[in-house]
């Protein structure tokens, strides 16, 4: 599908009619449309959507009041949204109109004969769903900011869904709820005939089973559907506990036990140090406090006890023969009782006896002792006592960073922890409840469904053996056929095409995201998650959410595309319709924008972007400045003065555009085409 | 998980062999017809109402289907 011409007539914003052109050619498929906010994008991408299948986005408000304020004030009820565009190389017209007092549309096809439109085409929305099945538009007409097309937002996604959308699975699934309708009628019917009563009695024990069974059934998809839920958050809780606990607990553990260690052998190197320092100063202490005292006490016994004394040995004689000779050597007089005589006999008197000198002679040499023992001993004495000192230190400062990484433990969110161990516990008992429900569920619907079995052959038997039974039973077994075949048929198509489709999304998310991610995808249900290159979760905010949605649209167009020259005559055949995209680029950071706004038109076979100045750089514009075909913008014109007001101005391709203007004689938004 | 193009190739060769007996294959021809019904009145509209129209459509090729079912 090619979008050729739109035309907008008292739409909304726009009064009067606008007219836009879309890039068509295949070099250049991407159409530009600013517009600042609230002038018109979303009511511009709506009035497509609204064209097409009567539905507007979920972030269009007051989707009943359709028309111009402006244009409701000069009496004029009606808008209408008109579009040409091409679909296999046909050309087409859509319109629909839509009656504001009795809020009804009317809508119309026209396909072109030559130069003109033929005439109305019956079922028109046969025919556009037929082209693009509504459910597909979803996503092709994607509101950037308002919603989700997959819904990936909370990691509860499910990508199976979207898949069976682009498959077409509406149709089929709703013609298997007609096809068990019908083989229930059936076999009513086939009771009907008994006029015994006994093929009534067991049609209703049939029925019964059949309503059992159906109840089992949704218990057993209830389960089916709630366990991967179930598991994926066990997992997810199992994981933040391990984070916890690994990352701050285990290590803080950790280091406390090796801080233990090292305090334990410290303190032990710590007390040997100070036992063999204890031993030391036993043993040598005295020689330590003694050697001062030591020093001064020799000075002292020398000093008290020779001083003045005559040194022994001395020559007695030699004094005696003075003596008597009364004379000394110096010639001095040494008669008794002359000075010198005294002075010697003195001397004599006071002179060291040989005991004594033997005594001093002991303590001098005990002395002499000490003061070798100290120098032996000191320097053994201070490494005894340095090392007691920095083992003490050690020991100081592995208790302080004990005590740290104690107060850290303490500070670990233990409330966050039983918290997750509840729900851990919380779920782990629901996974129980729902395997055993699940569980409980199969085996009642085997056994139901071999009553049942049992129940439809005694029909068969007892039941009279006449044509229009025969017939009942015959057209029963071939519907019984054509809804087994289907089933069969959309369970096929379904396992073998998502597998592919998750392949293109991990491809697609490799062009858009700078980041190694890829999306695990739950066989189960098909349900994803966004790991990085270590498989841990990504935690989604805005931005990543939409990039996700983009890169699964992205994908899913790509699908599309290669699905498009599938004919299937069960299955919907894809389409390439164009990706109309509002505010694409708003919550996304600009590292993205670029690579987004580079890769999409390479995806898909039109492109129209509707963006505000905020969300468009000249970065942007040089990414894709060669595919764009056609560009726009939407000029706010009011009638109210413009005061203090600021004139909206956008700057495209280096020249300023105004996109409001005020003192106007209408309210209502323009077209203007950028050239 | 198997490659795109194989799928799309298997899928094209199966339809060849499909249409080749598309003729003979009742379920698939009824669903085809019955499938169409529905696509109208999911997205148009349908007169006389859908469940007899698809009953109508399987009575009509229920004598296909018993022949079929007897042959084989």
């Amino acid at each position: 599908m090619l979008l050729r011409h739109i035309t907008l007539r008292d739409f909304r914003q726009y009064y009067g009619q606008a007219k836009l052109s879309f890039a068509v050619s295949e070099t250049k498929n991407v159409t530009i449309i600013h517009g600042e906010n609230g002038v018109g994008k979303t009511s511009l991408l709506n009035a497509i959507k609204w064209a097409f299948f009567g539905k507007v986005t979920t972030n269009f408000r007051n989707p009943t009041n359709l028309v111009n304020e402006t244009a409701k004030k000069n009496d004029r009820f009606k808008c209408s949204v008109e579009i040409e565009f091409e679909e296999d190389g046909v050309e087409y017209l859509v319109q629909r109109f839509y009656d504001q007092r009795v809020k009804k549309s009317v809508f119309k096809l026209y396909k072109r004969d030559g130069e003109v439109w033929g005439a109305a085409l019956s079922e028109p929305e046969l025919i556009v769903n037929g082209m693009l099945p509504s459910e597909m538009a979803e996503y092709f007409f994607f509101q950037g900011e308002g919603s989700n097309a997959v819904d990936a937002g909370n990691n509860e996604g499910n990508l199976a869904q979207s898949i069976r959308d682009i498959l077409g699975f509406k149709v089929a699934e709703a013609l298997l709820a007609d096809l068990s309708k019908l083989s229930s009628s059936a076999r009513r019917e086939m009771a009907a005939q008994d006029t015994s009563g006994e093929s009534d009695k067991l049609d209703k024990l049939i029925s019964r089973d059949q309503m059992l069974i159906e109840s089992y059934e949704k218990a057993f998809r209830t389960s089916a559907e709630l366990l991967p839920g179930l598991n994926r958050k066990l997992d997810e809780t199992e994981e933040k506990l391990a984070q916890i606990e690994n990352q701050s607990l285990q290590a803080l553990r950790k280091n406390e036990k090796e801080l233990s260690t090292q305090l334990a052998n410290c303190k032990a190197l710590r007390d040997k140090a100070e036992k063999l320092k204890y031993s030391n100063i036993s043993k040598f202490g005295w020689a330590v406090f003694g050697y001062d005292f030591s020093n001064s006490s020799l000075e002292f016994i020398d000093e008290s006890q020779l001083k003045g004394r005559l040194p022994e040995p001395y020559n007695k004689t030699f004094i005696e023969d003075i003596l008597s000779e009364k004379k000394c050597i110096c010639g001095s007089d040494l008669h008794h009782g002359s000075e010198g005589y005294k002075k010697i006999t003195e001397m004599m008197a006071k002179a060291a006896n040989p005991a004594l000198l033997v005594r001093l002679g002991g303590i001098r040499a005990q002395i002499q002792d000490i003061n070798t023992l100290y120098g032996v001993c000191k320097d053994s004495i201070n490494n005894d006592l340095k090392s007691f000192d920095d083992y003490d230190e050690r020991v100081q400062q592995i208790s302080l960073q004990l005590t740290n990484v104690k107060e850290q433990i303490d500070t670990i969110p233990e409330d966050e922890i039983n918290r997750l161990r509840k729900i851990r516990a919380t779920l782990k008992s629901d996974i129980e409840q729902q395997t055993r429900l699940s569980g409980k569920s199969e085996g009642q619907m085997e056994s139901l469904q071999s009553s049942i079995d049992r129940n439809t052959l005694d029909l068969k038997n007892i039941s009279p053996n006449t044509s229009i039974i025969t017939q009942l039973q015959d057209k029963k077994d071939f519907v019984n056929k054509l809804e087994s075949y289907l089933q069969g048929y959309l369970d096929k198509t379904e396992k073998n095409i998502r597998l592919h489709v998750l392949k293109e999304v991990n491809e697609t998310l490799a062009e858009f995201s700078r980041h190694d991610f890829h999306i695990m995808v739950n066989e189960s249900d098909f349900s994803f998650r966004l790991l990085d290159k270590d498989n841990n979760n990504v935690g989604q905010g805005d931005g990543l959410n939409l990039l996700l949605n983009l890169t699964i649209t992205a994908a899913l167009i790509n699908f599309a595309a290669e699905r498009r020259n599938v004919k299937d005559s069960i299955l919907t055949s894809a389409t390439i319709a164009p990706l109309i995209i509002d505010a694409p680029f708003g919550v996304l950071d600009k590292k993205y924008r670029n690579v987004v706004v580079n890769q999409l038109p390479r995806h898909a076979g039109q492109v129209v972007f509707l963006v505000s100045s905020s969300q468009w750089s000249k970065e942007m514009n040089d990414e894709i400045k060669d595919l764009i075909g056609a560009e726009y913008c939407l000029v706010l014109e009011e009638t109210s003065p413009q005061n203090n007001k600021a004139i909206d101005v956008s700057n495209i391709h280096g020249k300023d555009y105004v996109l409001s203007r005020y003192d106007c004689d209408i309210d209502r938004t323009v077209v203007e085409e950028v050239k | 998980m198997t490659d795109m193009g194989n799928i799309v190739a298997e899928l094209a060769e199966l339809k060849k062999l499909e249409e080749e007996s598309e003729k003979n294959n009742i379920l698939k021809r009824t669903l085809s017809k019955l499938l169409s019904i529905e696509k109208k009145a999911t997205y148009g509209t349908v007169s006389g109402g859908k469940v007899k129209l698809l009953e109508r459509e399987i009575m009509a090729e229920l004598d296909n289907y018993r022949d079929d079912k007897n042959a084989s």
